[in-house]
């Protein structure tokens, strides 16, 4: 069991925004909100590289963090995965020396074989990470933090460089290694379809709260018109980088932003 | 015949410096590359004032500290017998002082242009400082280790005025190449002063050379 309950001001705001999560090993939990609202320093906190105001992280009777009794453990001491938005492949190595960097010695050869093959990065190994395109960063950086074999995986906005079919691929083998390690994962994204094939715990960071999201609900999103067909009276929207058919609404212009609703 | 004496003390006071200032400024320079207060400020002006400052009075004071007359003169001739004024040691010293900046301003900024999360990352897979700061950070600044190794040891060379001031000109123990330039000079012998300021510019323009080549050829992307 997994228990967080962090104070932290974001932003320089005068209102302390308020993280309660709790949940179980195995778990993958998604959490969504708008940007600059501090879904990143949420993450940050609970791997111990940035200070809040008050909190406590119990990790399986383990304390991470405990404000009132000043117990802190460092990042080192808490074995987490990280996948960073930015990445932070380190240049100075390639691929394959990333993925060595962080691999634990437990981790197997045929694991990891399985994982390159997988994320389809075999042909980058030898490759310095600064000659990769943003999607190939990307899959590294998740690699780097499986091969870990972290109490807790953290993930920072983890699909958002990655085509729809990479990104099946990609999801697919952290299911097989959720169901092997049973690591517990959080994920960070504004895209909330990226977390629907992933998990139904969905948890949105609004007016400085956690709230858990109701998935049976209606969803309102902000979609943007980019082909009318007014023969066939329909529309085409791009969402999440990918395109929509529907039905041709009145008075709609190209390039429009329109609001849509996913059951 | 060339008296090669002068251009290998310089190169000996040279390469210690570069060695021993190397060794300060990594420390130091991750620290004041990671705070931001009155302290590190203070610390950067100080460590500045080497830039702006006449050689002579930065020499005249490390004179008077490093003196006979001084507390440390006193306390090292006293209990060690050690005389740092008109001495290799001084010499040294007073190298180290003068060169400080030319180390500490390239590896700062150095340190500086290392993106924070790739230390976090680091952390995160249970690695140990030091280990990061082999593996990770001084890896990831080769061109600022560079420039502070060459910018200090070629500054030793060109060394003069301190040099003079706390060192002297005494044969086989102060006197380094631009010493023995200045000498040759005074004493009208234009042909050895002309041999020897002719070396030390050839010397000069291939190192910064090969320092201009090799910082192009390591210009790491860290984005």
């Amino acid at each position: 069991m997994i228990n967080i309950s962090l104070h932290k001001k974001i932003n320089k705001s005068k209102v302390q925004s308020q993280f309660q999560l709790e949940f179980d090993l195995g778990d993958i939990i998604g959490i969504t909100g708008p940007s600059g609202k501090g879904k990143t320093t949420f993450l940050k906190v609970i791997a111990g590289l940035m200070d809040c105001e008050e909190g406590k992280i119990i990790f399986n009777d383990t304390i991470w963090l405990d404000t009132s009794s000043k117990i802190r453990l460092s990042p080192q001491e808490r074995n987490i995965g990280f996948v960073f938005q930015d990445y932070a492949l380190f240049p100075n190595m390639n691929v394959i020396q990333n993925i060595a960097f962080a691999q634990n010695g437990q981790f197997e050869k045929g694991e990891l074989e399985r994982l390159i093959d997988a994320f389809e990065i075999k042909s980058l190994l030898k490759q310095k990470v600064n000659t990769l395109s943003g999607g190939q960063k990307q899959r590294v950086a998740i690699a780097r933090a499986l091969v870990q074999l972290p109490h807790l995986l953290l993930m920072d906005e983890p699909f958002s460089a990655l085509d729809f079919r990479v990104k099946q691929r990609v999801i697919n083998y952290i299911k097989s290694f959720q169901c092997k390690y049973h690591t517990p994962i959080l994920i960070n994204t504004h895209q909330i379809h990226e977390l629907e094939a992933l998990t139904q715990h969905i948890y949105e960071l609004n007016d400085f709260k956690l709230q858990l999201l109701d998935m049976d609900a209606t969803i309102q999103v902000k979609a943007i018109v980019t082909k009318i067909n007014i023969e066939e009276r329909t529309m085409e929207v791009e969402l999440d980088r990918r395109n929509y058919v529907l039905p041709l609404k009145k008075d709609i212009a190209l390039g429009e932003q329109i609001q849509i609703s996913i059951d | 015949m060339i008296d090669w004496t002068p251009f290998i003390l310089t190169l000996k006071l040279a390469l210690l410096t570069t060695i021993i200032l190397f060794c300060i400024a990594i420390p130091l320079g991750y620290f004041l590359s990671k705070r931001k207060n009155i302290f590190t400020i203070f610390l950067e002006t100080l460590f500045g004032l080497p830039l702006v400052l006449p050689p002579t009075v930065l020499g005249f004071y490390i004179l008077i500290t490093l003196g006979k007359n001084s507390l440390i003169g006193d306390f090292l001739s006293e209990h060690f017998d050690i005389q740092l004024v008109f001495s290799f040691s001084g010499l040294l010293i007073g190298s180290i002082i003068y060169s400080f900046p030319f180390m500490i301003q390239p590896l700062q900024a150095g340190f500086s242009t290392i993106p924070e999360d790739l230390i976090h990352a680091a952390r995160l897979m249970g690695k140990k400082e030091i280990t990061i700061l082999l593996k990770v950070v001084l890896p990831n600044m080769k061109s600022a280790i560079l420039s502070g190794l060459v910018l200090t040891f070629a500054h030793t060379i060109g060394e003069f005025g301190v040099v003079l001031m706390i060192g002297g000109n005494i044969p086989d123990k102060t006197k380094v190449a631009s010493i023995a330039i200045y000498d040759y000079v005074e004493s009208m012998q234009y042909d050895n002063a002309h041999e020897y300021a002719f070396i030390l510019l050839c010397f000069s323009f291939t190192i910064l050379f090969l320092l201009y080549y090799f910082n192009r050829k390591n210009n790491f992307n860290l984005k």
